[in-house]
């Protein structure tokens, strides 16, 4: 498949998923835009990729294409290392969440930030590699792993409110 | 691989978000603007440039531009400095922008393409408890924790995949020497910490830590190879 094959395929869902987002045509073609320079960089992987992969990953680039204007638009500083502090807390182990209710644990992955879904779904569900998903996203990976962290901690909190 | 709660419970809950339904019809198509299918015509039609060229975009290229004057004037000036040109460090390139630099590892032939052996700190951090430990087969994080708010980071990554971007907006950026090997020292004034980054022949390593800069490096110098 061409680059230009793919982009006429899946410019206007692109364009609907950033829209969806940033509700304003302008920041939503520069959203587009920029997920396809992450496209073209990495296009030789993702010609490999089988359909769902493919349209997965795109989803998420476009998504995070979509926040970072969406701060930048806010005048959120969005610092390179990531701002989000860890806590003092130890590190989540995946098996906290073997005992819990499944459907209880379904919904309240639904309910987490998109940035923190994306960086789950990419490491746990797609096997990424932490290095892939920092060239996805476009942090440092020293940032994808304090934010896969953050992610399965708040999911932790989240649920023993839930209790 | 047989799934465990936690990732099959992933799998059920976000599938659908990811899913483009692409026979879908969309309700409404958009019409580009003329200025979007330009942009959009010369990047595709572009022939498939280098990584390190598509790192260089529309804003890196003017910082690249202001990182070379400055860093040349430092240069006669101050020739602790790194400048932002590939002469000065033979195993990194250090691409700097306003808010940030990107550097990316020099591989060599020979260098492992995944992690197989580990390094660890031999300095004494009794003191500290291991807060996190992350790897896969060419990374590995391990951060330790003190009092709450003291913080040392351990990170080992092949060269070929070392590509982080570090926050060097009030950092200085200078070099060491850690062990005979060429290091890039960022010190983060505003925050306290210290980052020290070198290759030790075959893998890149980094110290990252919030103490004393001096202690810094003596847990970069103690950094071995495990058994």
């Amino acid at each position: 498949m061409k680059i230009s094959d793919f982009y006429e395929k899946y410019k206007q869902r692109m364009y609907a998923i950033a829209f969806n987002i940033l509700n304003n045509v302008q920041d939503s073609e520069d959203a587009v835009h920029e997920a396809f320079i992450s496209i073209t960089r990495n296009f030789d992987k993702i010609k490999k990729f089988s359909c769902q992969e493919r349209e997965r990953y795109i989803v998420i680039i476009v998504r995070n294409a979509s926040i970072n204007i969406y701060r930048k638009n806010k005048k959120t500083r969005q610092y390179i290392t990531d701002t989000e502090i860890y806590d003092n807390q130890p590190a989540v182990n995946v098996n906290f969440f073997e005992n819990i209710d499944y459907q209880i644990l379904l919904q309240t992955i639904s309910e987490l930030p998109p940035n923190y879904k994306d960086v789950l779904f990419m490491y746990y569900v797609n096997n990424y590699t932490t290095k892939e998903i920092s060239e996805i996203l476009n942090i440092s990976v020293d940032a994808v792993w304090k934010r896969i962290e953050r992610a399965k901690k708040l999911l932790k909190e989240k649920l023993k409110e839930g209790e | 691989m047989k799934k465990n709660n936690f990732e099959k419970a992933l799998h059920d809950a976000l599938s659908s978000e990811y899913e483009m339904n692409i026979e879908e019809e969309i309700p409404e198509e958009h019409k580009f603007s003329l200025d979007f299918e330009k942009e959009m015509n010369e990047l595709i039609n572009t022939p498939e440039q280098s990584t390190c060229k598509v790192v260089i975009n529309r804003v890196g290229k003017v910082a690249v531009c202001m990182a070379t004057v400055i860093a040349f004037v430092l240069s006669t000036k101050f020739t602790n400095y790194i400048s932002a040109s590939e002469n000065d460090l033979s195993d990194f390139i250090i691409h700097t922008y306003e808010t940030h630099s990107k550097i990316k590892a020099n591989p060599r032939d020979d260098d492992p393409t995944t992690l197989e052996e580990l390094y660890e700190i031999t300095y004494d951090i009794s003191d500290f408890e291991e807060h996190f430990c992350f790897e896969d087969e060419y990374s590995r994080y391990v951060g330790y924790l003190k009092n709450k708010n003291i913080e040392i980071l351990l990170c080992q990554e092949t060269t070929d995949m070392y590509f982080p971007a570090v926050n060097t907006e009030f950092a200085d950026i200078l070099k060491e020497d850690i062990n005979g090997h060429e290091a890039i020292c960022f010190t983060d004034f505003r925050n306290n910490y210290t980052t020290l980054i070198w290759y030790n022949g075959d893998y890149v390593l980094e110290i990252s830590s919030n103490l004393d800069k001096n202690i810094v490096i003596q847990i970069a110098e103690s950094v071995q190879k495990v058994e």
